[in-house]
């Protein structure tokens, strides 16, 4: 056993707003072998200090934020940070990642994670530093959305030690369910509603500043890794060139092509290709895009820093939008006007919203109204219907505030969905909102969005599309129910790696574990076989489902709406949907290869194999 | 035959259009396509690497890659309709 | 051509064209080199010979190319039988024998070659490899003939070596099979092929096979203690699972793709997807194109009666979260694993990848040695995603799909053969190998 203290610090910092206290503790070594950084570390804090009973907006809710044994290494794309909470939009484990540089910056501080308890009794930030942690008061903050916080809380520094921010805008305080948090201004924990969790402690952002390096244990084992990744990552094409030049979001034809692009809150996927073409990357490069850029240590360079409305007074600069951003609040809602997406998500950058659960509520609620189930009173004026543009940025606004019909969305599409009596128009899992891609063009990514932890997330849950159609050589089928369980538990399992590592899920279009593998035992010192690597996965996402089984979920829960048992859509000539057999067959057979059992539970040999002490009654 | 083929993203310059109907012989596979498509030097290049199809290539044959189909030697049949993209990621 | 009622029928001349094919693409023919001949039972009951045209394409057969004999008649088409007619018709009568072929191995012929006075004895053909040690034997034998096509002298001596030989080497010339079915001929000819091409990579990487020869005669189980099983004709037509059409698409790509690149030999090397309870095995991987193979859906718990190949898939995949297993009798890492490196003792246990691409692929290939158990195999895919095992093939493992891990042998092929390169042209590997290779 080597020092401990390579990769990490081997301190905890655990904050409690109630209480008032700040104490730091040491991480104990076996825990970074177990469970490394990032989500997996994150995830079995989470786990020991909260009780999965809790009220998400409650005071015993806990947030855990950690970064990983590679962040403060060259690694690249290693600067992400992962988020871990009890969801308040679904319920179960809300878990999130995001790019920027927040994560960077605090392990700098001297920290492994960082552990937020209680609630405080007025809005408060904290500040971190190697030398001290602060819990001040935020009430002038209370208000400012995320560009002015970052502002606020960044200016006056030099630029080499200028702190970073991590923080809530008015839809977090607001408590949206769907609220994100967001750090570097754009780069945002979106998913489960973390904004909403801060937003009921009073916590309105974290700032971090510090200079403290990571060691690496062996530099020439670490190096042999890093120049591997980097020579992958250069040479395969969807890294090397096609992210920078297109952005995520120049999969839309190429998506719509395959059949698997969501239209009018996923009643069909049929769109016309000249509309589409309006909300393309490639006219998206065209017309709006003024740069491209990376998150902090990206050689890829995926961001779009854009333009709309020209030089007049109605211009305005901003990032975005995505693929999922184009899609959810695009063709989704019936939507090809690509000025009224990039405002909305402007807004939605601003006041801190998830854009795919938003643009999904937005069309259920379009839906809703359509078929006459929400009172035109109770949408204080708007006329909501499936198409109308102009409601987009009125609506990201208004869902912020809880203001007019955005009050409405506010608890997303399932809440909504459910007050008039339709739950079924909720496009969601768990409650999450589905991403854009239809499950019902890929069985893989079906099983993916039933089985992810965090509900419908195609980062969470396996992002089988990449695979069958941009990673070349990867190629897997869409309708394999046979390699459908074990192929989405792997695409799951190399997530959770990601996520634990601290790095990008494009760098998997490049290269594996093994370049991984090496990095990290360099850096730490520790036996980080690939074979280890993979236990660590299943051992995650075995503490992620006891979490889940303990707030409630059951196996019903692992199932798409029925929309998409139901009614078919068209792929390459035929009919296609996922019916209720299939899910069962899928689901029961996912169980198995994770050796769950027949109801979802892991078996006990299981956790002994991985060595996880279930919860003391 | 006639097989349409649409072209995406950067291809639509290289190849001056967004769709163009090629006639093939019947029951020709997907190798005399490409080959008719190929009928300038940056069209070759933008297609072929060698005698194989070039890396960055995403070409879908109604809906479903082509490659999937045997690639070069996939069998086409009048009224498909080739889509050409590059090699994509993200979302 | 006139219009004519040629006696092949469509299945009869579909074989011959796309065996004739597939041998021009596993190049043991020139254009018209070679010929097969079968017997077939024609409608009055009768058994009658059909042979190639003498000097015809292979690749391009038409139905007035193949030529009957019988008893009661020659129908020789519209062109002459081969040369080789009655070298043929005499192996074909021997008993069990259905299917007789000759082609131009070139491999094999190369390494039997000897600048001797003639006429003098020829030594035996020795394989130093498992599929000839499999399928071949412990010794092919090499004769030299004063006209050695379609001599009586041949005629007289060729069926002999077959009676009690799969295949013979017609020195300077080629090889002949016989079998029981024309795609058995030829799998045992791509196998004979195969094996001296590894003498012959061999002999050019410097290992003194003469040596290794009599080491493996001294103790020939420790050498390949996990020879495959007997060559299958009756399940080629077998497929368990015609629902799941996307698999059976990559099966197909991925067989034909082990099989033009020259992974493995003709219906030889193995490969699986796993399913949750069972699994979905090609146990004959290098499938050209237009020649089927057995695809199979077995259980997944291990069974007395799986091969030995089979049995490393089904362990692969109880110990690990692995979705692809491949194994390929790749000839390139075969005479790859006897390397020496000049002025080192032993047998290398790594190949070192020159080239850039395989260098950032991998560090370093492992070799593990012939006895390595299903264990230490698993614990090199890991980390490696492949591993060689001397005397045992090629193994490889994806974590999603067939064509993931066709990448791993298919890579490894050009890495040895860069080696191969560099080391014939008299450069020091050691110096070109990454320094930091030494250690991994």
């Amino acid at each position: 056993m080597s020092d401990p203290s390579f990769g990490i610090h081997g301190k905890i910092l655990e904050i409690d707003l109630s209480a008032g206290y700040v104490r730091v503790r040491p991480l104990d070594p076996s825990l970074t072998a177990d469970y490394l950084g990032g989500r997996g570390l994150a995830t079995r804090l989470f786990y020991e200090a909260v009780d999965p009973a809790s009220d998400p907006l409650g005071a015993e809710n806990v947030v855990v934020l950690a970064p990983s044994p590679l962040i403060g290494t060259s690694a690249p794309t290693a600067a992400r940070g992962h988020m871990v909470f009890k969801s308040p939009l679904t319920g179960f484990l809300g878990t999130s990642n995001s790019g920027g540089g927040w994560a960077w910056s605090f392990k700098a501080t001297g920290y492994d994670a960082l552990v937020v308890k209680g609630r405080a009794s007025s809005p408060v930030w904290i500040d971190i530093t190697p030398e001290k942690v602060d819990v001040l008061p935020a009430g002038r903050m209370w208000g400012k959305d995320i560009h002015a916080l970052t502002d606020e809380l960044t200016t006056g520094f030099e630029p080499a030690a200028r702190p970073r921010v991590l923080g809530i805008g008015p839809a977090g305080e607001n408590l949206v369910r769907f609220a994100a948090v967001a750090n570097d201004r754009n780069r945002v924990y979106g998913r489960c509603g973390p904004g909403a969790v801060w937003g009921a402690k009073n916590l309105k952002a974290v700032r971090a500043a510090g200079r403290m390096k990571t060691r690496v244990h062996d530099k020439e084992r670490y190096q042999s890794g890093y120049e591997q990744a980097m020579h992958l990552i250069r040479q395969a094409p969807v890294t090397k060139r096609l992210l920078r030049e297109m952005g995520t979001a120049g999969l839309v034809e190429l998506i719509n092509v395959i059949g698997m692009l969501p239209g009018r809150n996923f009643q069909d996927c049929t769109h016309r290709d000249e509309d589409l073409e309006a909300v393309s990357g490639e006219t998206i490069a065209k017309t709006i895009l003024e740069r491209a850029a990376g998150c902090y240590l990206c050689p890829i360079g995926c961001q779009r820093h854009t333009r709309v409305g020209g030089k007049g007074e109605q211009a305005e600069a901003g990032e975005g939008p995505e693929y999922e951003t184009v899609v959810l609040m695009g063709p989704v809602c019936d939507i090809y006007d690509l000025e009224a997406i990039t405002r909305a998500n402007y807004r939605a950058n601003e006041l801190g919203l998830d854009t795919i659960s938003f643009g999904s509520t937005v069309a259920c609620a379009m839906e809703l109204a359509e078929r006459g189930l929400i009172p035109p009173a109770e949408l204080a004026g708007l006329e909501l219907r499936f198409g109308r543009a102009a409601v987009l940025e009125r609506l990201a606004v208004e869902t912020a505030f809880r203001r007019g019909a955005g009050a409405l969305l506010a608890d997303g599409s399932f809440r909504l969905a459910e007050r008039y009596g339709r739950p079924d128009l909720s496009m969601s899992v768990k409650r999450l909102e589905i991403p854009a891609y239809d499950p019902r063009a890929s069985f893989t990514q079906a099983l993916g969005y039933m089985t992810s932890p965090s509900g419908a997330c195609h980062l969470r849950g396996g992002y089988a599309v990449s695979l069958a159609f941009f990673g070349g050589w990867k190629e897997i089928p869409r309708f394999s129910l046979l390699q459908s369980p074990i192929a989405i538990r792997n695409m799951q399992n190399h997530g959770i790696l990601q996520d634990s590592l601290g790095v990008c899920r494009f760098t998997g279009y490049a290269f594996g574990s093994e370049p991984w593998s090496r990095m990290l035992a360099g850096a730490t010192g520790l036996d980080f076989s690939v074979a280890r690597l993979e236990e660590i996965s299943n051992r995650v996402a075995a503490l992620e489902r006891l979490f889940n089984l303990e707030a409630g979920a059951g196996k019903l829960d692992d199932a798409l709406p029925p929309r998409f048992a139901e009614t078919p859509i068209i792929v390459a000539g035929e009919e296609r949907a996922v019916s209720v057999e299939i899910q069962e067959r899928m689901r029961r057979d996912y169980y198995e290869v994770r050796g769950w059992d027949a109801e979802g539970r892991p078996r006990p040999d299981l956790l002994g194999r991985l060595r996880i002490a279930g919860r003391r009654p | 035959m006639v097989v349409k083929v649409k072209f995406f993203s950067a291809f639509r310059e290289v190849f001056g259009t967004r769709e163009r109907d090629y006639v093939i012989p019947d029951g020709a596979r997907a190798r005399a396509l490409i080959e008719a498509m190929a009928d300038q030097p940056e069209r070759r290049a933008a297609l072929l690497r060698g005698s194989n199809l070039h890396p960055h290539l995403v070409l879908l044959v109604g809906g479903e890659a082509l490659s999937s189909r045997g690639g070069l030697e996939a069998e086409l049949r009048d009224g498909d309709v080739l889509a050409v993209f590059p090699m994509l990621g993200g979302g | 051509m006139s219009p004519r009622d040629w006696k092949a029928d469509e299945d009869l001349l579909r074989l011959f064209q796309t065996i004739g094919r597939a041998s021009l693409l596993c190049d043991i023919q020139d254009s018209h080199s070679g010929n097969m001949a079968v017997k077939v039972r024609n409608a009055a009951g009768v058994e009658e010979m059909a042979i190639t045209a003498t000097g015809s394409q292979k690749g391009d057969l038409d139905a007035g190319q193949i030529c009957f004999l019988s008893a009661g008649g020659t129908d020789y088409g519209y062109y002459k039988a081969s040369s080789e007619t009655d070298i043929h018709q005499r192996v074909l009568a021997l008993p069990g024998v259905r299917a007789s072929m000759h082609a131009h191995t070139k491999d094999l012929t190369i390494v039997t070659l000897d600048d001797a006075p003639k006429p003098s004895p020829v030594p035996d053909f020795v394989p130093v490899d498992p599929l000839g040690r499999a399928y071949l034997g412990d010794h092919v034998h090499v004769d030299w003939f004063a006209v050695p096509s379609g001599s009586a002298e041949m005629a007289d001596l060729i069926p002999r070596r077959l009676a009690g030989h799969p295949a013979t080497i017609i020195q300077n010339h080629g090889t002949f099979a016989r079998a029981r079915t024309l795609g058995e001929a030829f799998f045992l000819l791509g196998v004979a092929d195969a094996s001296g091409r590894v003498v012959r990579q061999a002999q050019k990487l410097g290992v003194d096979v003469g040596a290794l020869r009599g080491r493996i005669a001294s103790d020939p189980a420790a050498h390949f203690p996990r020879l495959p099983g007997p060559y299958e004709i009756e399940d080629d037509g077998l497929c368990d699972f015609p629902e799941e059409t996307e698999l059976l698409a990559e099966f197909r790509k991925a067989g034909a793709r082990i099989f033009e690149s020259r992974l493995s030999p003709f219906h030889t090397g193995t490969m699986s997807v796993r399913g949750v309870r069972d699994i979905l095995y090609a146990p004959k991987a290098s499938l050209p194109r237009e020649i089927g193979g057995p695809l199979r859906r077995l259980p997944m718990a291990s069974a007395p009666s799986d091969s030995a190949e089979l049995a490393v898939h089904k362990a692969i995949y109880a110990e690990t979260d692995f979705q692809t297993v491949m194994h390929v009798w790749l000839p390139e890492a075969e005479a790859h694993s006897r390397f020496r490196y000049p002025g080192e003792e032993g047998e290398s246990d790594k190949i070192v990848p020159l080239d850039a691409e395989g260098g950032f692929l991998y560090l370093v290939i492992p070799v593990l040695p012939a006895e390595a158990g299903e264990e230490e195999i698993i614990r090199n895919l890991f980390d490696y995603k492949i591993a060689v095992v001397r005397g045992g093939g090629v193994w490889a493992a994806g974590t999603q799909s067939l064509s993931e891990v066709l990448h791993h042998p298919s890579s490894l092929r050009e890495i040895c053969l860069y080696r191969l390169g560099a080391f014939e042209r008299g450069l020091d590997l050691r110096k070109m190998e990454p320094k930091k290779a030494a250690r991994w």
